[in-house]
């Protein structure tokens, strides 16, 4: 379970990190990580369609995220229901606020499947070296887009895949996971809000997302 | 031709030679000071030697500033801990990937029969219309949880992932085994060596050592270690120490003391030549018939057969005086007394032997051989050594001045002596017996605390306290902690017990599984199988993958199959299978130990259990033993010292130095307040059965020369009590406490010799 989480949850942080930069068309991977990291607390909208193997339907959610440097991102599911999850350093949590269900983790790098959280760190912290160590990345920018796709360098051909894009000289506005298994998830970001009143909801949700 | 003089200077060195060829030692400690009763103590302390949880130390490394420990530095120190040389595996208490693994893919194939331990009621409340729908949300929920990807796995085999059912209750429980103090991070660690074996633990220490200072070269970080093998280490260390201490300064102080009152060397080596024949013979007969003889009955046993010197001492005091052509008459004359004296000190250490404690088996076997051996060359080969022609009396300036004293004064001081006794009786109501066998080693107190505080930041589980279930096999023992468990949930409703860690749902008595096999099968009707069906349709879920309810019969999950997985790290330290016997361990968080005591007391094969308690009973046991074997030692003295005397008062005149120099060791302790425990007894036993081969020697008088004698006993007096009191520089308590019993015993008892048995004062025999 935790370590599902951790996939669940480093993902977000990559994507968060990624929609919270201005990405031009012509960037490369290199300049791509410089702008990764900022000083201000951001707020996304998103909306997320799951496509799974097991549902007649695909599934649609939505809510914000929130990022404030220079370690804590957290996601607050507003619809179909409330649901809390977010990673602060090493620590990650889980908080569903209709069975009062708190749960929380160490990120562990030992494991083979959260070898991602190197890749978070390296995202975060513009490590462009770490990333390619634990990833095959292919990045290509056109006029209209930049695209940038992971995959497991252990196993890639494992079907794994975490497709992120953006419109050139903008954030990332869509990323697309597609499990081993073949089922997908898409989000769709927006920005929403930035600055000290974001920085504060963001507080506020920590402590409820802890249990403190 | 004198063939015995040359005879016995070889036989040292060759007694040697064949001790490092043959004999066998050991030095696990367990085996010497751990034993059991009933087949229980037994496989558990089996189970302290050399089990897995005996094999693992918990390590928790701090910081020394209270900031957080980096994790990246705890998988270094993980890692590199995996590489050294014995070291099984490393973990974390929380790592739990591999095991969210295992019951994706054991237990999901195994859904169907590790679903409950209350089938009926489970399936009952699953298979209405209003359950099912239930449990297609709670599916829903899952496959769009964190989970997904496991979740979605086991839902193709499992589609009412009852799976979870049995697992529910377990994420409470992993809370709790979470560290409770996130400023350390906890390591376990496995060796495969057996825990008390002193040796490789030391070096797996060190090795541990070494690789956590060689990762922590800023000094940020602090490294604690707690587990049995760190006992084992600490004690063996201690008792190393307390054997190189004891052994160099006894050795000095006997020798110097010889000088002191032999003048001469010769008299010494050879004196310490019968001391070395002894020890060597012993430790070869110990060794015939146990097979292997162990450090510590070398260590004791030694100390015990310090008194065989005894009788050489004896041979040389009175031969010393005669003509060298009437030493072997001499010697022959009063060895009848000798005979009699380690008959009686035999009688002593094979009471001591019986006494239960395991270790002193070996140590009465060893003691006497000693003994014998002892008697046999003072009496055959000692007057051979005796060549030289001049004639000393040995002087020892104190012991005529006493004897003399007492002569004079006897009547008043026996008086005196009655007085004191009377009223000492009263004193001898406080004596207290020693509840707690901890208190047999304060000097590892720092450990036990260090242990606790370590502990506490790993988990709530109350260490040493549990439930222990017993079976013939694992199959009966867990059928009967399938009995248990439902109790254990009532003490928790009335708050008796916060929580408890049972087996399941890792494991389950195979009759259990194929209960619930048969149960679930009974419900998968059409009526249900189409509940389900439209159950999954409204919440949008696949009919087609997941509607079938396929649970066809598996066979059953081994717990040698499950120790095939890593739940194995979670489990095998509560089973102990045994040839005869399986243990089943459930462990306990906070709880009442009366009511479970009151409420396990009314189930067969089922006993709340406390490592502290089982050894406070062994420790009852051994005292009582000792105490009753204290009667029958000293019922079996008189016995002989009335065959030998056919007079009930020189019977009984020949042990009241003995009796009155025990009797007043226990007036000591009663003023100091000293709790007694059965080691206290042990000094006890010895000081009567050498204090009885004093009154021996001074009623008998086989030289014919009291003051002689009297020097004699002096001179055998003094190297007992600094062989013993040369204890007292050890670091163990156990031997500190042996050390002053013994040597103030024998002290009194020499003192008291004079006063109780009256003796005219008569020449020597020359």
């Amino acid at each position: 379970m935790i370590r599902k989480l951790i996939v669940f949850l480093q993902l977000f942080m990559m994507f968060f990190s990624l929609v919270s930069s201005n990405v031009n068309a012509e960037d490369s991977l290199a300049t791509l990580m410089q702008k990764m990291q900022s000083d201000t607390a951001i707020k996304t909208v998103y909306q997320e369609i799951r496509t799974l193997e097991l549902m007649d339907k695909p599934w649609h959610g939505s809510g914000y995220m929130y990022s404030i440097a220079p370690d804590l991102m957290i996601r607050e599911q507003l619809k179909p229901q409330r649901l809390l999850m977010g990673i602060k350093g090493e620590k990650m949590f889980y908080f569903d606020p209709d069975k009062h269900l708190h749960h929380q983790g160490e990120m562990n790098e030992e494991n083979p499947l959260s070898l991602n959280i190197a890749v978070f760190k390296a995202l975060i912290n513009a490590d462009e070296a770490l990333l390619k160590r634990m990833y095959l990345i292919e990045f290509s920018s056109k006029p209209e887009r930049w695209l940038m796709t992971l995959k497991s360098k252990q196993d890639s051909d494992s079907g794994f895949s975490i497709v992120v894009s953006g419109l050139s000289g903008q954030a990332a506005d869509t990323i697309i996971t597609r499990q081993a298994d073949g089922d997908l998830s898409e989000f769709m970001l927006q920005q929403h809000s930035i600055g000290e009143g974001v920085q504060q909801t963001a507080s506020h949700l920590y402590k409820e997302l802890t249990g403190e | 031709m004198n063939w015995r003089k040359p005879l016995f200077y070889l036989l040292p060195p060759i007694l040697a030679l064949a001790t490092v060829l043959l004999v066998n030692f050991k030095t696990d400690l367990s085996a010497f000071i751990i034993a059991g009763d009933n087949a229980e103590e037994i496989l558990l302390a089996s189970e302290m030697q050399s089990g897995t949880l005996s094999r693992r130390y918990l390590l928790s490394v701090g910081s020394n500033d209270g900031t957080k420990v980096a994790n990246t530095f705890v998988r270094t120190l993980q890692n590199q801990l995996k590489t050294i040389d014995g070291v099984v595996d490393v973990w974390s208490p929380g790592q739990q990937a591999k095991i969210t693994q295992t019951i994706q893919q054991q237990y999901g194939r195994h859904a169907n029969a590790f679903y409950s331990l209350g089938p009926k009621q489970s399936l009952d409340t699953l298979f209405t219309a209003h359950g099912l729908e239930q449990r297609a949300v709670f599916l829903k929920q899952a496959l769009l949880s964190p989970q997904a990807s496991m979740i979605k796995k086991l839902a193709l085999q499992d589609p009412l992932l009852l799976t979870l059912d049995g697992f529910k209750s377990l994420g409470g429980q992993m809370q709790q085994l979470a560290p409770q103090n996130t400023i350390y991070q906890n390591l376990v660690l496995e060796t495969s060596m057996a825990g008390l074996d002193a040796p490789a633990q030391s070096r797996i220490q060190t090795a541990i050592d070494n690789t956590f200072k060689q990762l922590n070269l800023s000094g940020q970080y602090q490294l604690e270690m707690t587990g049995v093998p760190i006992f084992a280490v600490a004690t063996q260390t201690l008792i190393q120490g307390d054997i190189t201490k004891v052994s160099i300064f006894s050795s000095i102080a006997l020798m110097l003391l010889f000088l002191l009152i032999f003048r001469s060397f010769t008299v010494m080596l050879q004196v310490f030549s019968v001391l070395a024949i002894v020890i060597l013979g012993s430790i070869l007969s110990t060794q015939l018939i146990f097979g292997y003889v162990h450090g510590m009955t070398v260590a004791i046993g030694s100390t015990l057969v310090g008194i065989c010197i005894d009788y050489p001492i004896h041979a040389i005091a009175h031969a010393q005086t005669v003509h060298s052509k009437q030493r072997t008459a001499v010697i022959a004359k009063i060895w009848p007394s000798m005979l009699l004296g380690g008959v009686t000190t035999m009688i002593g250490y094979v009471a001591l032997g019986i006494s239960g404690y395991p270790g002193f088996q070996q140590v009465a076997v060893y003691a006497v051989t000693g003994i014998l051996v002892s008697l046999l060359l003072t009496r055959f080969v000692f007057p051979s050594l005796m060549t030289t022609t001049s004639n000393k009396s040995l002087n020892i300036s104190f012991v005529a001045s006493w004897a003399s004293f007492c002569q004079r004064f006897r009547p008043w001081i026996l008086t005196v002596l009655m007085i004191l006794l009377g009223l000492s009786f009263f004193g001898l109501k406080s004596l207290h017996w020693m509840q707690d066998m901890q208190e047999l080693t304060p000097e590892l107190d720092y450990l036990k605390q260090k242990d606790k505080q370590i502990r506490s930041r790993m988990t709530s589980i109350e260490p040493g306290r549990f439930v222990l279930i017993t079976g013939n096999n694992i199959e009966a023992a867990l059928q009967k902690a399938e009995q248990v468990y439902p109790v254990l949930e009532q003490l928790k409703q009335t708050d008796d017990l916060s929580d408890y860690f049972g087996l399941y749902p890792w494991l389950l008595s195979a009759k259990q599984q194929q209960l619930n096999q048969r149960l679930l099968q009974q419900n998968l009707t059409p009526d249900n199988i189409a509940l389900w069906q439209q159950a999954l349709k409204q919440q949008g879920l696949s009919v087609k993958r997941l509607g079938s309810l396929d649970y066809q019969p598996t066979d059953t999950l081994t717990y040698s199959q499950i120790l095939d997985t890593p739940v194995s790290q979670l489990i095998d330290s509560r089973v102990i299978v045994g040839e005869q016997q399986t243990i089943i361990m459930l462990w306990l968080s906070d709880h009442n130990p009366e009511a479970l005591q009151s409420t396990l007391d009314a189930i067969e094969d089922a006993q709340y259990f406390s490592q502290r308690d089982m050894l406070n009973n062994m420790t009852k046991d051994y005292t009582s033993r000792a105490q009753n074997l204290l009667m029958i030692g000293l019922a079996l003295i008189i016995l002989v010292l009335l065959i030998r005397y056919k007079s009930l008062f020189k019977t009984l005149q020949t042990l009241l130095p003995a009796v009155l120099a025990a009797f007043l060791i226990l007036v000591v302790w009663s003023f100091t307040g000293e709790a007694i425990s059965f080691l206290h007894l042990v000094g006890f036993l010895l000081v009567i059965a050498i204090c009885v081969d004093y009154g021996i020697f001074y009623q008998e008088n086989r030289g014919g020369d009291i003051s002689l004698t009297y020097q004699a006993m002096a001179a055998s007096m003094l190297t007992s009590a600094l062989a013993f009191g040369s204890l007292i520089t050890a670091e163990s308590t156990s031997l500190r406490i042996l050390s002053g019993v013994v040597a103030f015993g024998v002290a009194l008892g020499f003192i008291l010799c004079p006063l109780i048995i009256k003796q005219q004062n008569s020449q020597p025999n020359n």
